[in-house]
């Protein structure tokens, strides 16, 4: 056993892991107030690179220097692509959202190829090319950032769903949508506001990994798998779940990669997956969903 | 105050209701007493919004209610304590409080109204920042209680406030409707509890299969043989 690689697999894992995680946490907020899985959370990470290549031609800057524009060109791109789909069948059941979440996921991917075309377009950076050496291990100081950023991004989220009036009418929301109508709570905006958040996040995600992966819609498929695997992993609508199953999922997926072979890192996710709902069928932190 | 006219309403095929009539005047405690599925509730949903009408009209302060969304009542002054008491389990006591005062006309006065919810109930103030899940039944009325008060809302509405409840906290629930009612508000209480529901009210409508079958002043109401054979076995 090669130590030395073990462990600088564990690190590489353990930090694009944190890109899981960021996506996970939105997917989890998303249906932790409107019991909706948004499967589409890895198209919107697809577009959140586009805006950042967009925006990084426009401007020239550095891609972390363009978070607050990729911030409001995703919560502009959200809101017309919710109203247009999500929005018009809001109070369906729940087969409705997994058909229209999926068919979302594959519209706005083939959207992006008709908008930028297929071939891989880079955000060129200058911090891609820096890494941190810690003793004999190489740490990439884009993985670094990333994993620095979901940290920052998840504790916002959970200051904001805990200590401001909007956190706690989603979190009221979340528990009784009926209940919150009566006290005065538009639940509908709170819906809007919580997938805006999902895919503000999912659109952060993206950003965060331009200096690691080429801008392609291909992209979508490596983020729309390992991230709903991370949620259900960390227990579905728990976002301390969804933070280390992210972690757990980045990991196993490298290691395995390394290990054994690059060709089946995506096989060993769902084995874990498989493992995990067996022994836990609620998730490693998962409660259970409670309706109503 | 609150005027409901010739009410119709039911779901799908099937009514529920039939050429509903009553009125709430103002600082009056009103009481619909009915037995399981005579539908109270149906009658309470459609206040807050939440079932449609066929036919009738449902004015409040002169204004047509259902015409505005559920989640305007509150802003109009209209508090809903719904059935099983409507407490929100995972956020902390204090939340729900916050919450109680969600309509922006209603947010600058939050400090207060908590500070006389505790007055009232001191024991909300000790718990106010564990879960509002984990207090008993008997707390979890008070604190359904104190958030609706939180808008010193001009009418309120209760469904069933003595379902799942002891007897003895069921009791408390009543001395307290009464207290509150002092202060000059509206209530309309929907209840099986006939004792306790005619005790606290001034007037009281009974609804039998979705008709008002009887209506009066709540002693003579209490006083009325059929009453009390139907519903109090005597």
């Amino acid at each position: 056993m090669n130590y030395w690689l073990f462990f600088q697999t564990l690190i590489n894992g353990l930090l694009l892991g944190g890109v899981y995680s960021l996506i996970g946490v939105g997917i989890t907020l998303v249906f932790g107030v409107m019991k909706i899985v948004n499967f589409a959370a890895g198209a919107y990470l697809v577009w959140g690179m586009y805006f950042t290549w967009v925006w990084h031609q426009v401007t020239g800057w550095e891609a972390y220097a363009l978070i607050p524009l990729v911030i409001i060109s995703m919560i502009i791109f959200g809101y017309i692509t919710f109203k247009l789909t999500i929005r018009q069948v809001l109070g369906s059941d729940f087969t409705t959202f997994i058909l229209i979440t999926v068919g979302l996921s594959f519209f706005l991917q083939n959207l992006s190829e008709v908008v930028f075309g297929t071939s891989p377009l880079a955000v060129t950076s200058a911090t891609a090319l820096y890494s941190l050496r810690l003793g004999t291990f190489v740490i990439s100081v884009p993985r670094i950032i990333a994993f620095g950023g979901m940290l920052i991004f998840v504790a916002g989220i959970g200051i904001l769903l805990n200590k401001t009036l909007l956190g706690r009418a989603m979190r009221a929301t979340a528990e009784n949508a009926e209940v919150s109508q009566m006290l005065g709570i538009n639940t509908e905006k709170t819906f809007t506001i919580a997938f805006l958040f999902g895919i503000v996040m999912a659109g952060i995600a993206g950003l965060l990994v331009t200096p690691l992966f080429f801008v392609s819609a291909n992209v979508a498929e490596t983020f729309r798998l390992a991230p709903l695997v991370a949620v259900v992993l960390g227990g579905l609508g728990n976002i301390k779940g969804a933070l280390i199953g992210g972690m757990l999922v980045g990991v196993i997926e490298g290691l395995v990669s390394t290990f054994i072979s690059a060709d089946i890192g995506v096989a060993a996710i769902c084995i874990l997956f498989l493992i995990v709902v067996y022994l836990f069928p609620l998730g490693l932190f998962g409660k259970g969903a409670r309706k109503a | 105050m609150l005027k409901i006219d010739n009410l119709s309403a039911g779901y799908g095929d099937m009514q529920v209701l039939y050429d509903i009539s009553l009125h709430v005047d103002e600082g009056e405690v009103v009481s619909i007493i009915g037995s399981n599925g005579a539908g109270k509730t149906t009658l309470l949903k459609i206040l807050s919004g939440f079932v449609p009408i066929k036919a009738g009209t449902v004015l409040y302060q002169g204004e047509d209610l259902l015409k505005q969304k559920p989640r305007k009542r509150a802003e109009m002054g209209i508090a809903h304590i719904p059935q099983g008491r409507g407490i929100l389990g995972t956020l902390t006591v204090k939340e729900n409080l916050i919450m109680g005062a969600y309509p922006k006309a209603y947010r600058h006065t939050a400090e207060e109204g908590m500070e006389r919810a505790f007055q009232l109930f001191p024991i909300l103030g000790e718990r106010q920042n564990q879960m509002a899940g984990s207090l008993s039944g008997g707390q979890q009325q008070m604190l359904a209680i104190s958030r609706s008060l939180m808008i010193q809302p001009k009418l309120l509405l209760l469904d069933e406030p003595s379902l799942g409840l002891a007897p003895i906290v069921v009791e408390e629930m009543f001395e307290l409707i009464a207290k509150v009612a002092e202060d000059n508000m509206s209530i309309l209480i929907v209840e099986q509890n006939l004792h306790q529901a005619l005790g606290v009210a001034n007037r009281a409508y009974v609804i039998e299969t979705g008709k008002v079958v009887l209506e009066g002043n709540s002693k003579e109401l209490l006083a009325n043989e059929d009453i009390q054979r139907a519903y109090l076995g005597v």
